[in-house]
């Protein structure tokens, strides 16, 4: 598996937000709270029937932008745009094997954002974003990952 | 709600009745121009007279046919959700649909002295008429659809100015959530336009009516007035925002945006610097970049602009616009320099300190970009088709 660069692994473990856009009729974008596996995927949770889920239950297909922004400065500007393909997680639905992802994902969750948002089991489904090609900027700077297919 | 008398005519008296509104006028049309031949016929009229007949005959059918398009457009407003608005709105309407006939008033003003000038005066009628008394009396007829036309196009313009100029001075005092919505205000902006073309059908009249200096006069001064009145119109409803005040705050203060696009194989989402002009949003791309090779594909985008609270996660707010993207290469540029120009002006004021930077590390720029508007770089209009918009926890439709 490729490695990703040291400048995006910090970019996805230290954000707090992400920018997904899904399809339907328009491009739908929306803020995500995230967590990185520390491999190839990105998690995030949502409410089952909100628009992104079913835009994603439709159409896999999935980019995210995380990016650090420098108000004053656009050589700072910094941050990474991952296309990737998606796969929901429903309580009740998964197989055996994936509950140990779905634990880790909720412990992720719970150390990267308990001292902001209290997490409650509301039910959500758990999404799998699998990072297919991640593009990393910095100011005017571009390069460009392909994940191998694992 | 009442109707112009005219409309009623075409509505309800056969045989105008049995066609609908475009064909009515034609008809019209048709009939006025076989009365008028038939009529200089018989008289023996020069062909002088025929021709400058079928020219004010023209003028009537044009301004019937902008009677009948404007009239059902006032009809179509929605309730503001601006109190003052919507009462400027309600009150433009009633003014303009009043009961006590207040164009069918000024038809009559306007064609009052118009006779009494001709009768004293008898050079038109000499010039066209040779002051055959039984054609005077048709050309009465045609005098009389010409003033009370006039009549209608004087109280709409009239009655759009006040509505443009009491909305804009509303619209400065509105609360957070208020606004006026976006295709009601492009109506207006259309009634505008036409109204403006009822003052520019009136010059036709004018080889008519040369051989009398006064009222060639007056015809100009007629048509200069709606002309210069409805384009001021245009310019003041223009500057009246779609969108509610909280919401522009959000716009202008927001330094960045998320555009996001269809795409290929994978959607496609980039941060963008953005201005908002008060009216729409710009933002600029390079004409290498994917961005702009997949809008001309297809314009259809989405935008997100937020505010991101880093302490208070739930106070956050954010906009959503889905709409298309309007490119501004090529010939787009010529036609909108003005617009062009102040959306340069706001990146310049906006971010100052980026140009800055860019200036001093000028060799570090990659080529997609350096800074040379429309050669390198194309400006892109968001035009809004829906927009949704999160205060906290609350997800509100903004009604176009």
């Amino acid at each position: 598996m490729a490695m990703l660069a040291q400048e995006v692994r910090e970019l996805l473990n230290t954000n707090y937000f992400g920018y997904l856009c899904t399809r339907s009729e328009y491009p739908h974008i929306t803020p995500i709270f995230f967590v990185y596996d520390q491999r190839s995927s990105i998690y995030f949770m949502s409410e089952y029937s909100s628009k992104k889920i079913r835009n994603i239950l439709r159409d896999r297909h999935v980019s995210l932008v995380i990016d650090l922004r420098d108000e004053d400065d656009p050589f700072n500007n910094e941050g990474i745009l991952v296309f990737g393909t998606a796969k929901v997680y429903i309580p009740g639905e998964v197989e055996m094997y994936e509950y140990d992802i779905l634990y880790t994902v909720y412990e992720l969750f719970k150390s990267k954002y308990s001292e902001f948002v209290e997490f409650e089991d509301r039910g959500d489904v758990i999404v799998e974003i699998k990072m297919e090609r991640v593009s990393y900027w910095k100011g005017p700077f571009f390069k460009s990952y392909r994940m191998a297919e694992s | 709600m009442e109707k112009w008398i005219y409309e009623l005519i075409v509505e309800r008296v056969p045989p105008f009745s049995y066609f609908n509104r475009e064909n009515a006028v034609l008809l019209q049309l048709f009939i006025m121009l076989l009365a008028g031949v038939l009529i200089s016929s018989l008289a023996n009229l020069p062909a002088i007279s025929a021709v400058m007949g079928a020219l004010t005959i023209l003028v009537v059918v044009l301004w019937s046919r902008l009677t009948l398009v404007i009239a059902p457009m006032i009809r179509t407003f929605r309730p503001s959700l601006s109190e003052m608005e919507r009462e400027i709105v309600e009150r433009y309407r009633k003014l303009l649909f009043s009961r006590y006939r207040p164009e069918f008033i000024i038809g009559a003003g306007f064609f009052i002295p118009l006779i009494l000038h001709l009768f004293r005066d008898m050079t038109l009628f000499q010039h066209y008429l040779r002051s055959n008394i039984y054609v005077i009396f048709f050309a009465l007829v045609l005098i009389w659809d010409v003033a009370y036309r006039a009549g209608i196009g004087f109280w709409v313009c009239i009655m759009n100015f006040v509505r443009s100029y009491r909305l804009l001075k509303a619209s400065r005092m509105r609360e957070a959530m208020d606004y006026t919505f976006l295709n009601d205000l492009k109506m207006m902006k259309r009634i505008d336009r036409n109204s403006l073309s009822f003052g520019v059908a009136g010059f036709l009249l004018i080889p008519v009516i040369y051989p009398d200096p006064i009222l060639t006069s007056a015809v100009m001064l007629y048509s200069l007035f709606l002309i210069a009145l409805s384009g001021l119109s245009i310019f003041i409803i223009s500057r009246v925002p779609w969108l509610p005040p909280d919401m522009i705050g959000l716009m202008r203060e927001a330094k960045f945006a998320y555009i996001g696009h269809i795409g290929g194989k994978f959607p496609h989402l980039t941060p963008v610097v953005q201005v908002f002009d008060g009216y729409n949003l710009f933002f600029v791309t390079a004409r290498k970049s994917v961005k702009y090779r997949l809008l001309k594909r297809n314009p259809r985008v989405t935008v997100l602009i937020d505010e991101r609270d880093e302490r208070d996660f739930f106070r956050n707010r954010a906009i959503m616009i889905h709409g298309y993207a309007r490119v501004y290469d090529s010939w787009a540029v010529m036609f909108n320099i003005p617009k062009l120009l102040r959306v340069f002006r706001l990146f310049r004021s906006k971010y100052g300190g980026y140009l800055k930077k860019y200036g001093e590390r000028k060799e570090r720029l990659p080529d997609a970009w350096r800074l040379t508007p429309i050669v390198k770089r194309v400006p892109v209009e968001i035009i809004p088709e829906n927009v949704i918009y999160w205060r906290g926890a609350r997800r509100i439709r903004i009604r176009l």
